[in-house]
């Protein structure tokens, strides 16, 4: 072991400083090793590591069969594990040409939003955590946990739901459901007042977060980053409004873009992102409408030969399901191209030329999830 | 009139001799119970506060509401190991908690809880509190660097380096207080807010000093929004990393010290320290003021600052060291340094209350 | 709006063919001509190609595939670029000059395929640990074999 870790060491000069962050770091998010070269304060140099939690998903979804491989799934990007499954269940219900019931359509689309939601409070809480204010942590986790009662009544489960089925969902909402997604929806927009007088207008968290972290809008679109990270610089790409799936063709909100492309810039999209998603959460709950929650698929699922794309926005950004199919009851192919693989690109640019407070400032509004990096 | 019974009576045991050092020892005693007893309860009034903030309810089950989680936590600390890093310089590794703690001990001498409990009422008090307080840099320093971890060596720069700065923005704004009173002695200053409170006599020179000085003082606690030195979510995790055990109970134990020493002199300085609080041409309440003993008064005020302090630190995100310097050598050394000049004549003129 | 880009396609590339990748047109370049390719798909007006979206590969033994999934950010349309490689010899210019994403992309198949891109600055195996034997996500890759035969060599198995 110790000779590979040896050579990467990133070549110094005798002033220069290197550190490693991470694996095992508070504020990694997860299980990212940089290396960084420093001379003093400055970051100089930066050069990530991974494959600590590499659990060869697409490897092993080659030997399971379509129903099997869409619960590893949930286990990418596990704040958005809600919308990872149901990329999954697009691609082949796509494959196979089969009909959602409208209902599924919209069930499918409300636990989607629910878990933006949810992603988007822990994400605000932890920034808050890393900036050394440790409060708005319990505030975030005070909506929360109403959200993930929800999820525990309807699927059995708190974070990986595994809700979505090929064909529609696997059981039908609860009877509590409608009642306790409107009593939690009232609850946060009296509340969401408390995110913004703990965290964004304080002066000494705007001082740490604007004008830190720069990423142009060329620089953007040339590292392929997608979500609140892009639409931060200025990209307008939310696949909710570019290829609508499920039942967004039908419910109006908008796209949040900034121009900054700051780490405030992209905190203020998130937030603003929370407050789009209790407005589609809004517009469905009241006409879910009636019907079958499933379409029954009989028998071996099996797709015929050629290759099927799905994409949908997660909570980070674009995840792009590329199946390849040989005909058999077993993927001969998957890619999930994640949308923090190619966030993690924009670490570098954005942090070179600044100080080590900053990175964490940076890594804090990139939202970086490592296992989504990783699979 | 009880010092001079327990007086009395170990002249009679002791002699006279001997009598005097056993005094001090006894007395040394009482102080160094009396710290441990505001440590525990300061201990215990954080952890509640910060989960009150926090909409929980913090510590509960270690004795009745939890009173008890300090000495579970002090119990457990004495049972872990205290290890030493391999290539640590082992004196200076050894010596440095027992520094820092010392000097936030020694600091207590000069204060006056009430009119007749002083344990030294030396006529350079303010002065006196102050140096001795900046003996306690050299203990962070020598942690860090004995540790023999580059962490530890960066954190301890750090702190060193804000502490350093801290103390000259601190230390105008205590002198404006003693310019305005005319006294270096913690009963002078006392005696001279009979008739007020600096923080309502000296207005508006006062209360730039009063900001000032809570500023300066946490950021001389090293805590928060100034705690970048020992912050886990930095890279560096703070000069008394390698610590475990006991030697760490030292260090957290001279940080809560040191947040009581710099409340008791804020108190003293500004808000009156034991006198009560008299309004003018108001005798009934007055007189009602005057019944509540004066230690009553000048613990209640020390809470109060206490409570202060607290609620920054659970409230405010973390300063980054630039803007944590900058923020003492641009904005509040000049403040400061205006303020005193103002202060200065303000006293000339006699505009006071 | 702009033509749609099968048209523009035709016209640029006259020699190559258009077929479709799921729900995308695809062409198929060989890899000496992936270079001048990806110039002319990155700066023709009508094409202006700035999105590398994804870089893969599928093992079709006994050749290999490597993916481009490009998008236009300007005019809206999207193309899927394939190369194929024979086992023999996987080597195949790096488009990192193109579009910096590629950087992490081409470290990733490198690593799962044992695709060498020339050009690239900082060629490392990603995911696995640098003396890992083997490329997994090809299909003659036997998973348990390769991570049994690493723990003994290590000395990391228990029994």
């Amino acid at each position: 072991m110790e000779q590979h870790i040896e050579s990467h060491i990133i070549q110094s000069s005798d002033d220069e400083f290197i550190i490693n962050v991470g694996p095992q770091h508070p504020s990694t998010h997860g299980v990212l090793h940089l290396q960084l070269k420093l001379d003093g304060e400055k970051i100089v140099d930066l050069r990530p590591f991974l494959g600590y939690i590499h659990r060869g998903i697409e490897k092993m979804s080659e030997s399971l069969t379509y129903k099997q491989f869409i619960y590893l799934t949930s286990r990418m990007d596990y704040l958005s594990a809600h919308i990872n499954n149901q990329a999954c269940c697009l691609v082949i219900e796509k494959g196979l040409q089969t009909e959602v019931p409208e209902r599924a359509k919209v069930i499918r689309t409300l636990m989607a939003e629910l878990t933006r939601l949810a992603s988007h409070q822990l994400w605000w809480g932890s920034t808050g955590l890393d900036m050394g204010a440790v409060s708005p942590f319990f505030y975030a986790f005070r909506e929360r946990e109403m959200i993930l009662e929800i999820f525990e009544e309807t699927c059995g489960s708190r974070l990986t739901m595994n809700y979505c089925v090929p064909g529609g969902v696997m059981n039908d909402i609860h009877p509590d459901f409608v009642r306790k997604v409107k009593q939690l929806i009232k609850q946060f927009r009296e509340n969401i007042h408390e995110y913004d007088e703990l965290l964004t207008g304080n002066p000494i968290f705007q001082s740490r977060t604007q004008g830190i972290g720069y990423l142009s809008k060329e620089d953007a679109i040339a590292l392929s980053c997608s979500g609140p990270v892009a639409r931060a610089s200025g990209i307008s790409c939310d696949v909710r409004k570019k290829n609508p799936y499920d039942a967004y063709d039908r419910v109006s909100f908008d796209e949040i873009i900034a121009t900054e492309g700051d780490c405030f810039a992209r905190y203020r999209v998130r937030l603003e992102e929370m407050k789009q998603s209790m407005n589609i959460i809004e517009q469905l709950i009241d006409n879910i409408p009636t019907g079958e929650y499933r379409t029954k698929i009989k028998g071996i699922i099996k797709l015929p030969v050629g290759e099927y794309y799905q994409r949908v926005e997660t909570a980070r950004g674009e995840l792009g399901v590329y199946l390849v199919s040989d005909g058999s009851n077993k993927p001969y192919r998957i890619k999930f191209r994640t949308p923090n693989f190619s966030n993690l690109g924009a670490l570098k640019p954005m942090s070179l030329g600044g100080k080590i407070g900053d990175l964490v400032a940076i890594m804090a509004s990139l939202d970086l999830i490592i296992p989504d990096i990783d699979r | 009139m009880m010092i001079h019974w327990i007086g009395q009576k170990l002249n009679d045991i002791f002699g006279p001799l001997w009598a005097p050092y056993v005094g001090y020892i006894l007395v040394g005693l009482v102080i160094i119970t009396l710290v441990v007893v505001m440590a525990v309860i300061s201990i215990y009034l954080e952890r509640k506060i910060a989960a009150f903030m926090q909409m929980r309810l913090g510590p509960m089950r270690v004795g009745k509401w939890g009173t008890l989680q300090a000495f579970a936590d002090v119990f457990k600390l004495m049972l872990k190991e205290s290890l030493t890093p391999a290539q640590a310089d082992k004196q200076l590794f050894h010596i440095a908690p027992y520094l820092v703690l010392t000097v936030s001990f020694l600091a207590f001498a000069p204060i006056a809880f009430s009119p007749t409990l002083q344990l030294w009422d030396m006529n350079i008090g303010v002065l006196y509190i102050t140096s001795i307080s900046s003996v306690g840099v050299i203990g962070i320093l020598m942690a860090g660097w004995s540790s023999n971890n580059k962490y530890s060596l960066l954190g301890a720069m750090r702190s060193g380096a804000q502490i350093v700065s801290y103390e000259l923005s601190a230390g105008i704004a205590i002198l404006t207080i003693v310019m305005m009173s005319g006294s270096l002695s913690v009963s002078g200053i006392i005696q001279s807010q009979a008739d007020g409170w600096w923080i309502f006599k000296g207005h508006i020179p006062a209360i730039i000093a009063f900001v000032i000085f809570a500023i300066a003082s946490t950021a001389e606690l090293n805590r928060a929004p100034f705690d970048l030195a020992e912050a886990e979510q930095e890279l560096t995790a703070g000069f008394h990393t390698e610590y475990s055990g006991m030697q760490f109970a030292m260090f957290f134990l001279a940080e809560y010290t040191n947040m009581f020493i710099v409340s008791m002199l804020g108190t003293t300085l500004f808000l009156g320290g034991w006198m009560p609080l008299h309004i003018a041409n108001w005798e009934t309440f007055n007189h009602l003021m005057d019944k509540i003993p004066p230690f009553l008064w000048f613990f209640g005020k020390v809470f109060i600052s206490l409570f202060m302090i607290i609620w920054f630190r659970w409230t405010f995100p973390r300063l980054r060291i630039d803007q944590l310097l900058k923020l003492e050598w641009k904005y509040l050394l000049p403040i400061g340094m205006v303020n005193l000049v103002i202060g200065a004549i303000v006293t000339w003129l006699g505009w006071i209350f | 709006m702009s033509q749609p880009v099968e048209e523009a396609i035709k016209k640029i590339f006259p020699e190559l063919t258009l077929t479709s990748w799921a729900q995308f047109p695809a062409i198929e370049i060989s890899r000496d001509s992936l270079l001048s390719a990806c110039e002319k798909l990155t700066t023709h007006p009508d094409l202006r190609f700035d999105m590398l979206v994804c870089l893969t590969a599928v093992d079709r033994t006994p050749r290999l595939e490597v993916l481009y999934h490009l998008r236009s950010t300007t005019h809206g349309h999207e193309l899927i670029v394939k190369t194929e490689l024979d086992e023999s010899q996987l080597e195949i210019p790096s488009v990192v000059s193109f579009w910096k994403a590629a950087e992490l992309f081409e470290l990733e198949v490198y690593d799962m395929f044992g695709i060498t891109f020339t050009g690239h600055s900082d060629l490392r195996r990603l995911f696995m640990p640098d003396d890992w034997d083997g490329y997994p996500l090809r299909k003659s890759y036997k998973a348990s074999e390769v991570a049994d035969n690493y723990l003994k060599s290590h000395q990391l198995l228990i029994n």
